[in-house]
C-alpha cells in the first residue's frame, strides 16, 4: 500500500487521464489524494475524494492562435499557476505524507515541492506540446520557456546547481500517446524513464443524453468536435463545416458540436448538439473533425476512427501533423478551410480505406500499451523500488 | 551556374506587391485579401498564418528569391516577442538583405 499525491490543474483534459489513473490505484488498494482547485475536483472526484485545496484563480483569456497563444499558456496560465498554488502543494505534501508525488507537466509546483522534499515523484504529459519539441528549430523560443521554468525554480527557493527541466521528471514520466503516433521522440523525451502507455480513457461523469435513433445506419457519419473554444473562429468553423456537409446528405449525417444559434442554415442530415457522449459514439462514427487536441485525437484513433485535423493552438497542429505522418488522417487549415476543402478531406479519409487500416493499427498500439493501468503499475513501481533518478541536464532544451 | 533571381527591395512597392502576391498564394487567399495587406500588417496577428503556411511561404520564397533566402533561419534567430510581433516589412527587409546588389553574385549582405 503506498500514497499518491496528485497534482492536477483545473482543466479536464488534463484531469481525466489523471483520475482515471488514480481510480486504478485506488481499486488497487494504494491511497490517493489532490492537490488542486477543489471547485473543479470535487464534482469530478465525489465527496469522499482527499483534496487539498489550491484555491480557483481566475485565468485571464489566452491568446487563441500561434506562439502568441505559447506565449501566454506560460504568462498567465504556467507561471501564475505555480505561484498560486505553490504554499498550498507544499502544505499537503506535509500534511499527508505522500510515498510519490504525480505532477501534471503544466503543474510545475507539484515537481518543485517533490524536489526539495527528496520526494520520487513522476510527470503525467497530457498534452504532446513539450514532449515533442515544435520549437526545436526557434531555439530563442525553447530558451524563453526553459528561462520561465529556471526563475519559477529560484523563486521556490530551490539551489540553482540542481536545476532541472521540471518537465520531465528524472523518475518516471507517463505519457497518455503512443510511439506509433509520435514517431521517434527528441530528447529529454527519449529517455528510459519515459512511458508512453495511450489513452486512458476512463468512465465520464454527466455525459448528456444523445438521440441514438437520429443515426441512419444506411449512411456513414462524421463528428466535428472542435473544443470548447468558444471564439467566433470556431463558431465560423462550424458554420463551414454545415455548408460541407449539406450537400453529402445522400450518404452522409454529420454531428457538429457547438452552440446551436451559431448556425442559421441546418440541413436535414446535419445535427448541432452543445455535448454528446462522445466516447460512446465513437464506435459508429467513420470520421472525426477536430482540432486536434490530443485526448480527442487518442480517442478516436484508440476506437480506430480516422480523422481531419484542423488545429488551432497549443499542441495541436503537432498533433495534427503526427496523425498525418501515421497515416490515419488528413490535416486541413483551422482559419481558412473553404467548405470544399473540408467536404474534399472528409470525403478523401471516407473513401480510401488506408486512412481506417492505419487508425486500426494505432488502436491496437494504445491497447497493447496498456493505459491507465500501465500507468499505475509503473506509479506503483515508482512507490517500492530503490530511488535512482535519470540525469536530466536543465537545459535539456539548449 | 548563373541563376538570375529577382531583386526584393525594402521600400519598394513593386517588391512589396510581389511579397504579398507569394504571401496570398501560399494562404490560398484572393485579392481582396491580398489588397488589406500593408507593410505594417503582422504575420501571425493580422493574417492569421499558421505553420504550415509559415512553411509553404519559406518553400515559395527560396523557389523566388534563390537558395540564400533561409526563412526557417532567419525565424531561428528571432526571439518570441519577435516571432509573435514579425510584420510584413520585417519579412521584406530580410529578403533585401539575403540579396546582393548585383544580383547572385554570391557577395555576402550580412
Amino acid at each position: 500500500m503506498s500514497r499518491f499525491l496528485f497534482v492536477a490543474p483545473p482543466l479536464m483534459g488534463h484531469l481525466n487521464p489523471a483520475r482515471t489513473v488514480a481510480a486504478v490505484l485506488s481499486e488497487q488498494g494504494h491511497e490517493v489524494a489532490w492537490a488542486g482547485s477543489e471547485a473543479t475536483l470535487r464534482p469530478l472526484l465525489g465527496a469522499e475524494a482527499t483534496i487539498y485545496r489550491t484555491g480557483t484563480r481566475i485565468h485571464r483569456a489566452q491568446a487563441d492562435q500561434g506562439l502568441e497563444s505559447v506565449k501566454s499558456v506560460w504568462e498567465r496560465f504556467i507561471v501564475p499557476y505555480t505561484r498560486f498554488t505553490l504554499p498550498a502543494v507544499q502544505r499537503a505534501v506535509t500534511d499527508y505524507r505522500p510515498d510519490v508525488l504525480v505532477s501534471d507537466q503544466i503543474t510545475p509546483a507539484g515537481a518543485l515541492v517533490a524536489h526539495r522534499h527528496g520526494l520520487p515523484w513522476a510527470t503525467l504529459v497530457c498534452s504532446t506540446i513539450d514532449l515533442c519539441r515544435p520549437y526545436s528549430r526557434l531555439p530563442k523560443v525553447e530558451r524563453w520557456m526553459s528561462d520561465q521554468l529556471a526563475r519559477l525554480w529560484t523563486e521556490a527557493g530551490l539551489p540553482a546547481s540542481e536545476l532541472i527541466d521540471v518537465r520531465f521528471s528524472p523518475y518516471l514520466v507517463i505519457a497518455f500517446t503512443g510511439r506509433e503516433l509520435t514517431g521517434p521522440l527528441m530528447a529529454p523525451a527519449d529517455g528510459g524513464q519515459v512511458r508512453l502507455v495511450g489513452p486512458a480513457i476512463g468512465q465520464r461523469a454527466g455525459d448528456p443524453e444523445f438521440p441514438w435513433d437520429w443515426l441512419d445506419p444506411a449512411r456513414r457519419h462524421v463528428l466535428v468536435t472542435m473544443g470548447t473554444l468558444a471564439t467566433e473562429l470556431a463558431q465560423s468553423f462550424n458554420t463551414r463545416a454545415v455548408a460541407a456537409f449539406a450537400p453529402m446528405a445522400q450518404d452522409l449525417q454529420a454531428i457538429v458540436l457547438g452552440e446551436a444559434d451559431t448556425v442559421t442554415q441546418h440541413a436535414e442530415n446535419v445535427l448541432m448538439l452543445p455535448r454528446a457522449p462522445v466516447l460512446e459514439m465513437l464506435p459508429r462514427m467513420d470520421v472525426v473533425v477536430s482540432h486536434g487536441g490530443l485526448n480527442t485525437v487518442c480517442e478516436s484513433l484508440a476506437h480506430g476512427v480516422p480523422l481531419v485535423v484542423a488545429p488551432i493552438r497549443h499542441d495541436q497542429p503537432v498533433n495534427a501533423r503526427q496523425v498525418v505522418e501515421a497515416g490515419a488522417g488528413v490535416r486541413v487549415r483551422f482559419a481558412r478551410v473553404s467548405p470544399a476543402e473540408l467536404g474534399t478531406a472528409v470525403r478523401t479519409v471516407l473513401d480510401d480505406a488506408r486512412y481506417r487500416e492505419a487508425a486500426g493499427r494505432i488502436a491496437a498500439s494504445f491497447a497493447a500499451a496498456g493505459g491507465a493501468v500501465a500507468a499505475a503499475e509503473s506509479l506503483q513501481r515508482l512507490a517500492t523500488t530503490p530511488r535512482i533518478a535519470a540525469q536530466i541536464p536543465a537545459s535539456s532544451h539548449a | 551556374m548563373t541563376v538570375n533571381y529577382p531583386r526584393a527591395v525594402a521600400d519598394d512597392q513593386q517588391s512589396f506587391l510581389e511579397l504579398v502576391a507569394i504571401l496570398a498564394a501560399v494562404s490560398g487567399e484572393g485579392s481582396a485579401w491580398a489588397n488589406a495587406v500593408t507593410p505594417d500588417s503582422q504575420l501571425e496577428r493580422d493574417l492569421r498564418m499558421e505553420s504550415v503556411e509559415l512553411a509553404a511561404l519559406g518553400d515559395a520564397l527560396r523557389a523566388r528569391y534563390g537558395a540564400r533566402v533561409d526563412l526557417e533561419a532567419f525565424f531561428a534567430g528571432l526571439e518570441i516577442e519577435e516571432l509573435i510581433e514579425l510584420k510584413v516589412a520585417d519579412v521584406l527587409a530580410y529578403l533585401a538583405s539575403r540579396q546582393t546588389s548585383e544580383g547572385s553574385t554570391g557577395r555576402t549582405c550580412r
